[in-house]
């Protein structure tokens, strides 16, 4: 298996990317910078209900709607051995997990690990106040007053990777990756929670190289997004400018294999302040569309 | 040598010198019998009896016997062999494992002469078997219970069952004696209405006369308890002098530590040997018989007499004479009673304030007042944990004044005095040694505490007068809110949310206990004159010492007690969402911004910012003139917030109370 390197970019308007439970469930800040943040394991989350929900079976999750312990997951398993965990969950196969089972611990780390996710653009939040129907007791007149919190508009960059050593002590398999890329297209917009809808990937780039050793780096730094007006509110009035990324692949471009990618077409990408097509821009490397 | 064999001597030498006071001439035995309580849990103890009847061919139980304060002498009880995994041959003992296998037939290795023998010989014949000659010797004969009447399955069918369910893995010896335990205890039950709780001590009987008597019994258990005497070849092959570590004396010399129930330093490793060597331990540590003896006999007089108790820590409190010369043994008794008495009045004194009456006797019949004896004994603390009957330290406190029983009660009750005054007379937390460990959390398994070290620092820190951390001590606490608050379990602490307030009252006050006792600083109000407050809340934050940065915090805690106040008397069920607001995790300079903003808009939802408009006012004065300057971190920011919240959550309480008692 060979290592990859993952670019995935998606938006959110007046939603909530990801609650801290610590914060009244606001969205994630770092309030010095404005800057709007996503955890990996919220990205992980997506991937793993998208993939529950094609029919594959997972390690993380309830049961009948009910938080169980890992020990009642591992408990479904014939043998409780490593053989059988990586058979009968994708999950663990992808992202490794860690089994508390009394005195049997099993601990592994996945191939696929993602950075915490952060907004390109300075993300301003909405703080409004929502009136409900319901009366907080039966001798209350009026309705209870709660608290919605939102993103006005965030433009999220996730960086992942993909190691091929790690791959092959989990048993992860091309038809594995062939999924990942799947989820990383289709999770997003399935999820329609009150909070999570208006999310949409934008644009998603797994960079297979040719071995178990090679990796660029943070493919992030190489970006920049660009405002066409203040305070952007959509995905029109932006663009990304990708050019020193695609310096950056035609630098390392023998140690490339192939580009796994997808591409919103909404989404403005620039080199130089020159509006391309994602082919164009990648030509001489081995594309293939993800479908 | 190393700093752990350094106090690991000096505590030997003081248990040493202990015992040689205690120590009785006349009669080794006295001093290792081992003291059993006539009562556990309330229920009056009995000695189980194996009597051997060797004419009618039976075995006999009698369970009537009562244990009292004879019980150990009179049966000759010493605890267990010493060291794991051996040999247990000691014909009383407080668990019944031992009688049901091996017992009998480590006496007969033992050999107690051959009129002894013949009859051991022949009850193993009668009434032991052998299930499988491949067992361990430990398990390898079985008391026959079918044969004696107590159960219907023989022990052949006990052992197929082990075999075919794979019970016990690797140890089916130690397996087969456990179901054997239980069916035994399970005829007890039916036949006498007792089980194990019941019982303290197993004694063996032959034709109706205890083995314990025996002469021969009594003198193999002396020459048990001494060391194996030992020859060190020197440089050239000569036999080398060697000499008591302790008291330079050179007869029957021996570096055997086995007999010691105290683990004082490692004799197990190769690392602590000399030059590497395990050969060499006897260079690191020598003792005479003389010394050996009076150290068994000391450690055996703390196992009695000064062995406590704080919160879930085992602690021996050990007494270093330094003008021993005039001492007898009624001082020592005198003495040790006192220190034990004055350690259970400091170690929770909430608990003993409930017995008014004794304290008043603890402190008027000197029980904290050691007149005159002050400079001639300290005192050391050896925390301390068993395991596989070794004893481990974890950590020994040493030289302390016993002026600090004096001392911790007196910041106690200053402590609890300023709680008086600033919360309300009714209100009283007494913060003792129990305290440290309840704001202090620490991970249980299986109800014992893992991660001591912390807790122990601070009663180190609190016993020698050392300084701490305030930093530290406030993490700690805000630690404990956080677990009440998010209800973590398996910690030491109990996640009941709607004591939140009065936990964090407590904390306040623990605080003050630990500046009382010089262990943190106190703090100084400065530039506060001019704030427009109520008399209370003014007085409370002159007599805690708040700087500006702190009453800041605290006011804006008040705020949101007083939002939280009103949002209970709403809701059906008592909850109060603002407290949703309150990062426990900590909350740094942008949150409190934030939380300002929320706290404002609270207070005019719940239509009160009216009555606390001007706390508001004098807050966000104070915040915004420090803002640029901030120096609590975000727990302290966190800790004095909540120490707000909790003032003005149970101030209501204890005033009410207050007003009614006039």
């Amino acid at each position: 298996m060979n290592n990859s390197e993952i670019l995935f970019l998606y938006d959110a308007k007046f939603t909530n990317p990801n609650g801290d439970p610590d914060e009244e469930n606001r969205p994630r800040m770092d309030y010095d910078r404005e800057i709007n943040l996503v955890s990996d394991l919220r990205l992980k989350r997506y991937i793993r209900d998208y993939l529950f929900d094609n029919g594959h079976d997972i390690f993380v999750r309830k049961v009948d709607d009910k938080s169980v312990t890992p020990k009642a997951r591992v408990d479904e398993l014939k043998n409780f051995t490593e053989e059988e965990i990586f058979n009968a969950w994708v999950d663990v196969r992808l992202f490794g997990a860690t089994m508390p089972v009394k005195n049997e611990n099993k601990s592994f780390i996945g191939p696929v690990q993602f950075n915490w996710g952060y907004s390109l653009n300075k993300v301003e939040l909405l703080e409004a106040s929502i009136t409900s129907h319901f009366s907080a007791g039966e001798q209350k007149g009026q309705g209870t007053i709660g608290k919605d919190f939102r993103v006005k508009y965030s433009f999220i960059a996730f960086f992942g990777v993909i190691s091929g050593k790690r791959a092959e002590h989990t048993r992860l398999s091309e038809s594995d990756i062939k999924l990942l890329d799947e989820a990383m297209k289709y999770a997003i917009p399935l999820q329609a929670t009150r909070s999570k809808i208006g999310q949409y990937p934008r644009l998603y780039m797994r960079v297979e190289y040719k071995d178990d050793r090679s990796i660029i780096g943070d493919f992030r730094k190489h970006l920049k997004l660009v405002e066409k007006n203040p305070s952007i509110r959509d995905i029109d009035e932006l663009y990304i400018e990708i050019g020193n990324l695609i310096n950056e692949f035609k630098a390392n471009k023998n140690k490339i294999y192939k580009i796994a990618y997808f591409m919103d077409k909404n989404l403005d990408i620039r080199v130089a302040g020159e509006k391309v097509d994602i082919c164009k821009a990648l030509e001489g490397f081995n594309l293939i569309e993800v479908g | 040598m190393c700093k752990c064999v350094k106090e690991g001597e000096k505590l030997i030498e003081e248990i040493t010198q202990l015992g040689s006071i205690i120590m009785d001439e006349r009669d080794i035995l006295s001093n290792i019998i081992k003291r059993v309580e006539p009562e556990k849990r309330g229920k009056k103890q009995h000695i189980l009896k194996f009597n051997f009847d060797l004419s009618a061919k039976k075995l006999y139980i009698d369970v009537n016997e009562e244990i009292d304060s004879n019980s150990s002498e009179k049966y000759l009880f010493i605890g267990s062999a010493d060291g794991p995994n051996s040999p247990q041959w000691y014909v009383t003992s407080s668990s019944v494992p031992y009688h049901l296998s091996e017992t009998i037939q480590r006496l007969y290795d033992i050999n107690l002469g051959d009129e002894i023998n013949k009859l051991l010989s022949e009850i193993m014949e009668e009434f032991y078997v052998i299930a499988d000659e491949s067992l361990d010797k430990k398990y390898r004969y079985i008391l026959d219970i079918n044969k004696a009447g107590f159960s219907d399955k023989t022990i052949n069918q006990i052992y197929d069952e082990i075999i075919k369910n794979n019970n016990g893995g690797g140890n089916k010896g130690k397996a087969l004696l456990a179901a054997v335990a239980k069916e035994f205890e399970s005829y007890l039950k039916n036949r006498y209405g007792t089980t194990y709780n019941d019982i303290g001590l197993y004694t063996i009987l032959i034709n109706n006369k205890p083995l314990s008597d025996l002469k021969e019994y009594r003198d193999a258990v002396i020459l048990s308890k001494k060391p194996k005497s030992m020859a060190v070849k020197g440089k050239k092959g000569l036999p080398q002098e060697l000499i008591c570590s302790v008291c330079l004396s050179k007869e029957n010399v021996s570096s055997d530590t086995s007999k010691m129930k105290i683990k004082y330093y490692t004799t197990n490793q190769m690392i602590f040997a000399n030059q590497v060597d395990k050969k060499n331990y006897h260079k690191n540590m020598l003792l005479c018989e003389n010394c050996i003896n009076a150290i068994q006999a000391g450690e055996n007089f703390i196992t009695n007499n000064l062995d406590t108790n704080i919160a879930r820590f085992r602690v021996y409190i050990i007494p270093n004479f330094v003008y021993n010369s005039k001492l007898n043994k009624d001082d020592i008794y005198r003495i040790t009673k006192k220190i034990t008495d004055s350690f259970n009045t400091v170690k929770n004194l909430r608990a003993i304030e409930e017995l008014r009456a004794d304290i008043e006797n603890a402190l008027f019949e000197n029980t904290l007042i050691f007149e005159g004896e002050e400079s001639s004994f300290l005192l050391n603390f050896m925390f301390y944990r068993t395991s596989q009957s070794a004893t481990k330290i974890l950590r020994l406190i040493k030289d302390v004044s016993p002026s600090i029983f004096e001392k911790i009660y007196n910041s106690s009750r200053n402590a609890d005095n300023l709680a008086g005054n600033v919360i309300g007379e009714s209100y009283s937390n007494h913060p003792s040694l129990e305290t440290v460990y309840y704001m202090t959390p620490v991970r249980l398994d299986s109800g014992n505490p893992t991660e001591y070290r912390n807790v122990l620092n601070i009663y180190d820190a609190l016993f020698t007068g050392r300084r701490l951390s305030k930093r530290a001590i406030i993490k700690n606490i805000k630690n404990v809110f956080k677990i009440i608050y998010l209800e973590k379990p398996g910690y030491n602490i109990t996640t009941k949310k709607q004591n939140l307030a009065f936990t964090i009252l407590d904390a306040i006050f623990y605080i003050k206990f630990l500046e009382f006792m010089g262990c943190l600083k106190g703090g100084e109000n400065v530039g506060l004159e001019s704030l427009n407050l109520k008399d209370d809340i003014k007085n409370y934050i002159h007599e805690m010492g708040y700087d500006q940065q702190q009453t800041a915090m605290f006011l804006l805690g008040y705020l949101i007690g007083e939002v939280g106040n009103s949002q209970y008397k709403r809701s059906a069920d008592g909850q109060k969402p603002i407290l949703n607001k309150i990062n426990f995790n900590g909350v740094d300079k942008n949150k409190i911004i934030r939380l300002a903003r929320d706290v404002f808009a609270k207070l005019k939802q719940e239509k009160i910012l009216i009555y606390n408009e001007v706390i508001f006012h004098e807050f966000k004065k104070l915040l915004d003139s420090n803002l640029n300057c901030w120096e609590l971190d975000k727990d302290e920011n966190l800790f004095y917030i909540l120490s707000g919240y909790a003032y003005s959550t149970t101030r209501p309480i204890y005033k009410e109370v207050n007003t009614d008692e006039q």
